[in-house]
């Protein structure tokens, strides 16, 4: 009574939804490259200079805040005053494009001979991050290296379209230590590849995406550790993972403490030896240690520090715990609180200047409270696995958040500006979503829950068509 | 997973209205997109203004009629993925039973 679709039909192998999931996800990001003007992502400049500056010198920029900052190269300025940057970033109402025709104005100068400068100082705000995105996308500039600017910054846009189809795959396997079903594993997948921030930074130039990717191997690795019992490899391959994280944005380090406590909570709860856990830490250390050692003896060199590169910072306390907590964390309302994670975690478009409707955002925000429910539920009268996972899921996604909080604290004391945004809480995308999920699935009955499953990646795929829509009429209508 | 749900069983048939709100509010985006660029396009028909104004300070790959496909290409996958995975759930499952390894 029940026909299988075609598509259905087609996917045999357990591995053929995820084919079916990944070429979506590719097709969607295509879209979404076509649909995002240049320069119309947050920070896109200021990264695209770290990118250019390491691709045409072959030089790690440096840091120096009594310089001026962000000063583009002629050929990068000249792009950003044609298509109005700074008229259309934070300003919701006005479009960078102008008239009907497919060239902008003064697009065919890019073309043209002599080219426009490329180098500049590389005194960019995203100069103190480490190198790993800007390495990969300086080897992309240069393989791009004869084309004009618009080539180059959309074939470095498209890298991190990599990384979203990795961060897809690593749902995958996530959700195959949960579930044996393949379509319940596809459509985990599918809503964390439908999840639109992570859509518009997957086709920015922006090391987010690279981080998210790297993190959500980590995750991965981490609740696998649960069913497998994790050896010198698989800690090696945690320890990489963090490496590429901590390489990648200094956000990366914050997953470090996760490694140990999480294997630890759950050798502990199955008995393990202490020897196989000081195993995987040394394998961790060994991984780790391989990526980042290098790049801590160069900060100390430049910098001084090992720390991130903040500049800036007052030893003098500018505001008290109490009082950071009032202002930025529980302010009436939580107004901050839900623009945070809930709007920009969710999307907010461009220069996190275009909102989609108020309803998407409610809905999105009932089904993480519906799969809260959920999960607490389950907690309570699922079996030792389930608890075991949701907690790790837990740990992992408080924790980060909780260190996003700390490290803003640190910001708010030196600079009295705080730095959060939404979009900073995707490296734990995978836990924090996977918790909702399997919370939703948990209310229903085993032969519905692939329904339910299904019907959850419905509804996301609906919100990111949502969200490309609205970002076409904001820019182009 | 063991079955948790009994007493809430009646609940889960509201998990269809949120989707349907979702995918009716990408319809009327849609339709709201397309009134804005008919405004504007004068006497050029709205499609054809709306993806030139797209192809603006974007390489040859995303310039009209390129980016025409891959948008259309992606609204078109959207609704057949939207479908195949709202109604596949619906099939007996004939996968094998849920390994008590698993989560």
């Amino acid at each position: 009574m029940h026909a299988p679709t075609p598509m259905a039909s087609a996917v045999r192998h357990p591995t053929g939804w995820l084919v079916v999931v990944l070429a979506f996800v590719l097709i969607q990001q295509m879209a979404w490259l076509a649909a995002l003007p240049l320069w119309q992502s947050p920070d896109e400049p200021a990264h695209f200079h770290y990118v250019q500056y390491l691709a045409e010198t072959g030089r790690l920029p440096r840091f120096d805040r009594s310089r001026p900052t962000n000063v583009s190269s002629p050929e990068v300025a000249y792009t950003e005053r044609e298509a109005h940057l700074n008229d259309a970033a934070f300003h919701a109402d006005h479009r960078p494009v102008t008239g009907s025709s497919a060239m902008g104005p003064g697009e065919e100068r890019l073309a043209q001979s002599p080219p426009l400068d490329r180098l500049n100082d590389g005194n960019s705000t995203a100069a103190p991050y480490p190198p790993a995105y800007y390495g990969l996308a300086a080897g992309v500039y240069r393989v791009f290296g004869n084309a004009d600017i618009l080539t180059r910054v959309f074939a470095v846009r498209a890298l991190s379209t990599v990384f979203v189809l990795l961060t897809v795959l690593m749902a995958w396997l996530l959700a195959a230590e949960v579930w044996r079903q393949s379509f319940i594993r596809a459509a985990f997948a599918l809503i964390v590849g439908s999840q639109p921030m992570l859509s518009m930074m997957g086709v920015s130039v922006n090391n987010d995406a690279m981080l998210v990717a790297a993190a959500s191997g980590l995750a991965w690795l981490l609740l696998r550790s649960w069913r497998v019992e994790p050896g010198v490899a698989t800690g090696l391959g945690m320890g990489l993972c963090l490496g590429i994280a901590w390489l990648t944005k200094p956000q990366g380090m914050v997953l470090a403490p996760f490694i140990p406590l999480v294997t630890a909570g759950f050798a502990w709860h199955l008995g393990r030896s202490p020897g196989s856990w000081f195993r995987v830490m040394g394998g961790a250390a060994a991984g780790t240690a391989l990526l980042v050692a290098p790049w801590l003896g160069y900060l100390q060199q430049a910098y001084g520090t090992t720390l991130p590169a903040l500049g800036g910072l007052s030893p003098t306390p500018m505001t008290t715990l109490p009082r950071y907590l009032a202002e930025h964390v529980l302010q009436p309302g939580l107004s901050r609180t839900h623009t945070l994670w809930v709007e920009q975690y969710w999307g907010t478009f461009g220069w996190l200047d275009t909102r989609t409707h108020d309803l998407a955002y409610r809905i999105a925000e009932a089904f993480m409270w519906v799969g809260a429910f959920g999960a607490w539920r389950l907690a309570r009268r699922g079996t030792a696995a389930q608890r075991a996972m949701l907690a790790a899921c837990l740990v992992l996604t408080a924790g980060f958040l909780a260190a996003l909080y700390a490290a803003e604290y640190q910001v708010v004391r030196g600079t009295g500006i705080p730095m959060l945004q939404g979009r900073y809480l995707l490296p734990v995308v995978l836990p924090h979503l996977l918790i909702a999920f399997v919370g939703c699935l948990g209310l229903a009955r085993p032969e519905r829950r692939g329904l339910v499953a299904g019907w959850l990646a419905a509804g996301f795929v609906a919100f990111q068509a949502l969200s490309l829509l609205r970002v076409l009429e904001r820019y182009y209508a | 997973m063991p079955d948790t749900g009994k007493t809430l069983r009646p609940g889960l048939t509201l998990l269809i209205l949120p989707i349907l709100l979702m995918a009716g509010m990408a319809v009327l985006q849609a339709f709201q997109l397309g009134t804005e660029a008919a405004e504007g396009a004068g006497d050029l028909a709205w499609p054809d203004y709306l993806l030139r104004r797209m192809g603006q300070y974007k390489p040859a790959l995303f310039k009209p009629p390129a980016n025409g496909l891959l948008l259309g290409a992606y609204l078109l996958c959207s609704m057949v993925m939207a479908g195949v995975f709202a109604t596949h759930g619906l099939r007996p499952t004939t996968e094998l039973p849920e390994d008590p390894d698993h989560a």
